[in-house]
């Protein structure tokens, strides 16, 4: 009872936080978009060819 | 560009090697009693067909360690990720990069590195199968939160009982797709734990923040991959 009710408030907060719920057999799987944010960063470095210390220094970050 | 296999490369070599010895013993031929312009395009001819394996060789050496180079920085940055995501031990997470190869139909997500213990898994995964091949298809992150009947819920995923039954049960997985600047998926992030419920909506942020360093690494032209034997 505790585990199903722990597994509801996390779907409550997978929904809160964007996630769409999907079933796939027994399965749920919540899936989200990633983030423009994300998109434009990878725009970014990929693109402008950053060298790898600049790489380096971004993950240190 | 298009990329030669190392078979190949070694058959070109022998036969460039075999041209310019043929073409050097010509030369010799023609030339003892008259040199003329037949023995020098002879000459010539051999000197760059002899010359042709030694920087063939030398090229795909730097290839080659160029590779390790990349391979090195992907398995680091997996490392990473295991790291950042701050799981405590008894989760066992494991964080598995799975470059999608489009050579076959369907394409593949085939393991690149793993971490925390390196061990790549046997099995060839495709695009229609798993956790990873639904964050694929989708081109989003995704999670499963628990599975609760772990070979049931694999078939309803799209592997085989068999290739179920191989796999180490785990409780939850995380796959974030890693785009590249078309927003087409090259890769899958994928980390299970036997614990379920630990892959949180900030440890998907996290994830996804590490995606751009693994694009980077693997759209980079130097580093892509070359077909080897």
């Amino acid at each position: 009872m505790a585990k199903t009710s722990a597994a509801k408030k996390r779907q409550a907060e997978y929904v809160r936080r964007g996630f769409a719920i999907q079933k796939i057999g027994q399965s749920v799987i919540y899936t989200r978009p990633v983030s423009e944010e994300v998109l434009q960063t990878i725009k970014k470095i990929t693109e402008n060819r950053t060298t790898i210390d600049d790489l380096a220094m971004k993950v240190a970050e | 560009m298009r990329e030669i296999s190392e078979n190949t490369r070694s058959a070109i070599g022998i036969a460039c090697q075999i041209a310019g010895g043929l073409s050097l013993a010509f030369a010799g031929l023609y030339g003892w009693n008259d040199f003329s312009w037949r023995t020098a395009a002879l000459v010539t001819a051999g000197v760059l067909f002899l010359a042709v394996e030694p920087i063939l060789a030398r090229l795909y050496r730097a290839r080659v360690a160029g590779l390790e180079h990349r391979d090195r920085a992907l398995n680091a940055l997996t490392e990473l990720c295991h790291s950042l995501l701050e799981l405590p031990k008894e989760c066992e997470l494991r964080v598995t990069l799975l470059r999608v190869e489009d050579g076959t139909d369907p394409p593949r997500l085939q393991a690149v590195t793993r971490a925390p213990d390196g061990r790549l898994p046997q099995l060839t995964m495709y695009i229609h199968q798993g956790v990873a091949g639904h964050c694929y298809r989708k081109g989003e992150s995704a999670v499963t939160d628990e599975v609760k009947e772990f070979v049931t819920e694999m078939v309803a995923l799209g592997f085989t009982k068999e290739q179920a039954r191989t796999f180490k049960p785990t409780k939850t997985y995380l796959c974030v797709p890693v785009k590249n600047a078309r927003r087409e998926v090259i890769a899958v992030i994928s980390c299970d734990s036997v614990l379920p419920g630990v892959f949180t909506p900030e440890r998907v942020t996290i994830a996804e923040k590490l995606t751009p360093f693994f694009a980077r690494l693997l759209t980079t032209p130097e580093s892509q991959e070359v077909k080897r034997g």
